[in-house]
């Protein structure tokens, strides 16, 4: 499987935002995948940075429970509660796990627009899960999707940088949504690389030298062309 | 040793079905056929990369495929790097970066490649770099050269406030790319210390023993700036897309969806940004090389000559009080009519 990413920090000089991502290995005995982390702390500044840093360290640190997202995010909520009372971070876990078949995914929102899948035909739907945000309310809920990519089908995680960007050729209108899915879909069966690219390329081009927002992207891809040994490369899982 | 055009043959083919694999094998074929490391990077990798672009005006190819193809085409130049003979850096320590807001990477990744295949101590920083974090950077690492790479002309006045940042830091800037001209003239114009219209003359350049020059500071050659059109135009970019576009619409072609729309006031971006460019290098030329190149893309694209003329004329009018754009967009129309 292959994974890619972009990062669009708000502004030229600010070096830290609220919006991040991390690709860890699964446990071992999970079959060779992959933990996508995806999320977006409120606000900006120090203190955005300084939860971003713990939100990743703690994720990290619960990696041996993660076959259970719903508990690692219940963790991460009694992490964050205590401590933080006036900040949240919403966030989408996608454990990634590759299968005969292409890849194997779950996927968890909390608080997060659920990630959009682009099937190798065009088609573009939107992962079934939902939860609560993270670091607000003293119990939190979230549900799973269980998604399987054949081959040419990619996942894409984002935050709403992408979506929530104002600008187009008039200036005035959100990139929005539906957009988002339009651009998505005219990137069916492409390698993760050329989906992230695609992607950032239109929003940037959409939000022109105006005021962006922190962006984030991941696209998880089960590849059309499974490699041989001979070309692997170490940017890939 | 077979001539290197049958395995970019090879490459262009296994890139347009999407198959790494086979491109691998291309790239590989070549290398073991005894097509040096810089001919399989020039004459194999880049060429199929020049070809993306004329596939892409002839409508053969859509914006994605392009991007599927380039990201693909990337790998090759890792799939080369993974299997050429190693070469420890014993020349200048050179930063590359693409000019901010430049999307095509993949003239810039070809220099690194070509200067690390010579033995630079070479550093590639990627496209979509904003300048200020190219400033901190060659700050922080202090190289004797900075590479800049450009393919959209519209980016000028970015590359200028790169070059110029560069200069102040100490340290001299060489560009390269479409941006430039392919004549160079526009390299000057920014205040460039090198030019070189290709890898292999960049190579050339830095490996003839002249010492480099010291850098050069501020360009001379912008004087007509204060006349503040290019400020103008740039600042109001929006608005005058907005003003043309409903000027024309009612020339658009029946049944042009939402999403045409769209497109067609995304292409009226470019229009003023390369006026904007165009204003700023004083350049009558940049504009009408561009609104030529449209005018054929237009019509591999079936949208009519008489939309295209009649935007240029919207947009000539909205521009009236302003001699030097007017001028562009007057010479611009004169040449629409020869075609």
């Amino acid at each position: 499987m292959e994974f890619a990413a972009r990062y669009q920090p708000a502004g030229d000089g600010e070096q830290v935002g609220g919006d991040f991502y991390d690709v860890h290995p699964l446990p071992s005995g999970t079959g060779g995948g992959s933990l996508v982390v995806l999320g977006d702390v409120c606000g900006k500044g120090m203190a955005a940075a300084v939860l971003t840093g713990k939100v990743r360290t703690t994720l990290q640190a619960l990696l041996p429970l993660i076959d259970d997202h719903l508990r690692v995010l219940t963790m991460l909520n009694n992490a964050l509660i205590n401590s933080h009372h006036d900040r949240f971070v919403t966030l989408v876990l996608a454990s990634a796990v590759p299968v005969a078949e292409g890849v194997r995914l779950s996927v968890t929102c909390a608080g997060h627009p659920p990630p959009l899948i682009v099937r190798r035909d065009g088609t573009v739907t939107m992962a079934e899960t939902g939860g609560t945000l993270i670091g607000m309310l003293p119990e939190i809920r979230a549900t799973t999707a269980e998604v399987l990519l054949a081959p040419g089908d990619t996942c894409l995680l984002y935050t709403d940088g992408a979506t929530e960007s104002h600008g187009g050729p008039l200036g005035r209108e959100m990139f929005g949504e539906e957009r988002l899915q339009r651009t998505l879909s005219a990137c069916a069966g492409m390698p993760a690389e050329a989906v992230v690219e695609h992607v950032h390329m239109v929003v940037s081009r959409w939000v022109g030298a105006r005021e962006h927002d922190d962006t984030a992207l991941v696209a998880v891809t089960a590849p059309l062309h499974p490699r041989n040994l001979r070309t692997e490369e170490t940017r890939d899982a | 040793m077979r001539d290197p055009g049958v395995y970019a043959e090879q490459l262009w083919a296994a890139l347009k079905a999407g198959d790494e694999t086979r491109a691998a094998t291309a790239v590989l074929d070549a290398v073991e056929g005894g097509v040096s490391s810089e001919a399989v990077l020039l004459d194999v990798i880049a060429a199929t990369q020049t070809r993306v672009g004329t596939e892409w005006a002839a409508n053969r190819l859509t914006v994605v495929q392009e991007h599927a193809i380039t990201a693909l085409n990337d790998r090759m130049i890792d799939v080369l790097s993974a299997h050429r003979p190693r070469c420890a850096p014993h020349r200048l320590r050179v930063v590359v970066a693409c000019v901010d807001g430049e999307w095509h990477a993949m003239p810039a990744r070809m220099l690194t490649e070509m200067l690390s295949q010579h033995g630079f101590d070479v550093e590639y920083l990627g496209a979509q770099l904003p300048t200020p974090r190219l400033i901190s950077h060659i700050h922080r690492t202090g190289p004797e050269l900075v590479a800049l790479s450009g393919s959209l002309s519209t980016r000028l006045p970015a590359a200028h406030a790169a070059i110029t940042a560069c200069q102040t830091a100490g340290v001299p800037v060489l560009v390269g790319g479409a941006a430039f001209g392919a004549d160079g003239r526009y390299a000057y114009r920014v205040g460039a210390d090198l030019w070189a219209p290709d890898a292999r003359s960049a190579i050339s350049l830095l490996t003839s023993g002249t010492p480099l020059p010291s850098p050069a500071g501020s360009s001379t050659g912008l004087g007509h700036l204060s006349d503040q059109e290019y400020t103008m135009v740039a600042r109001s970019t929006a608005g005058l897309v907005g003003s043309v576009f409903a000027a024309v619409e009612r020339l658009f072609p029946a049944g042009y969806s939402a999403l045409d729309r769209e497109r067609f006031a995304d292409e009226l971006v470019h229009l003023v940004e390369f006026l904007g460019a165009a204003l700023y290098v004083d350049d009558a030329g940049l504009f009408t090389d561009f609104v030529s190149w449209t005018a054929e893309v237009m019509s591999a694209r079936e949208i009519s000559a008489e939309l295209l003329d009649e935007t240029v004329g919207a947009l000539t009018d909205q521009l009236r009080d302003f001699p030097r754009a007017r001028g562009f967009l007057d010479g611009a129309r004169r040449q629409l009519v020869g075609l």
